[in-house]
């Protein structure tokens, strides 16, 4: 089964799974990175992006997520080709500031069932993207 | 199994490789580059002209943006 591996990112003391991602709006398009977080649920990049890729939050649907602590995050979704290594597909991606992180997350919703197997090697500092 | 590394993206060399430095100077900014080059490092607000400056100076090649993160980011990963 082929697969795509990346190292993890140095973040200060700590390695993460961060890796790089391409998101295209309709005419424009970006590279970002973000962070590949199997606890969450929806992918939420951060709202810069979107004027970044020529799209205005108006167009989006607004959507509200409960975050760990029980707060509440508005977030605006849309559905956009995703770039991860040479795979790209259409996925859901929603757009919000409130996260309050540095990093844009890559969560499981439309992302995670593209790949037969999403791992992640701590010894190896690697994330491995699994798929046929 | 048959196993592909992802290939080493120019502008994730730069950021990763001046991570540290970025995060210092520069935590809770963007930063844009394009091949490997930095166009510009503003606020979110500054992020579209960022763009533009990258898409007309390399005009065949995807601009990367990425948030930079403060330390107090860093130190709050779970």
């Amino acid at each position: 089964m082929p697969a795509l591996t990346f190292p993890y990112k140095r973040l200060g003391p700590h390695y993460a799974p961060v890796v790089p991602v391409a998101l295209f709006g309709r005419s424009l398009s970006a590279q970002t990175e973000a962070y590949v977080d199997s606890g969450a649920f929806a992918s939420i990049f951060r709202l810069g992006l979107l004027a970044a890729l020529g799209l205005r939050k108006e167009d989006g649907r607004v959507e509200t997520f409960t975050v760990g602590d029980g707060g509440r995050l508005k977030a605006y979704a849309f559905r956009l080709p995703v770039q991860i290594g040479p795979l790209r597909f259409v996925a859901r991606a929603t757009f919000s500031n409130e996260l309050r992180i540095g990093f844009n997350l890559l969560g499981r919703q439309t992302i995670f069932d593209r790949f037969d197997e999403i791992a992640f090697n701590e010894r190896a500092r690697q994330v491995i993207f699994r798929f046929d | 199994m048959r196993r592909e590394k992802a290939a080493e993206d120019p502008n994730d060399r730069y950021f990763n490789t001046h991570f540290a430095r970025l995060v210092k100077e520069h935590g809770g900014e963007w930063i844009v580059l394009v091949d490997g080059k930095l166009i510009g490092i503003g606020r979110e607000k500054d992020l579209g002209k960022l763009m533009a400056k990258a898409r007309r100076t390399h005009p065949r090649s995807m601009p990367f943006a990425a948030p930079i993160p403060a330390r107090q980011d860093l130190q709050c990963l779970l």
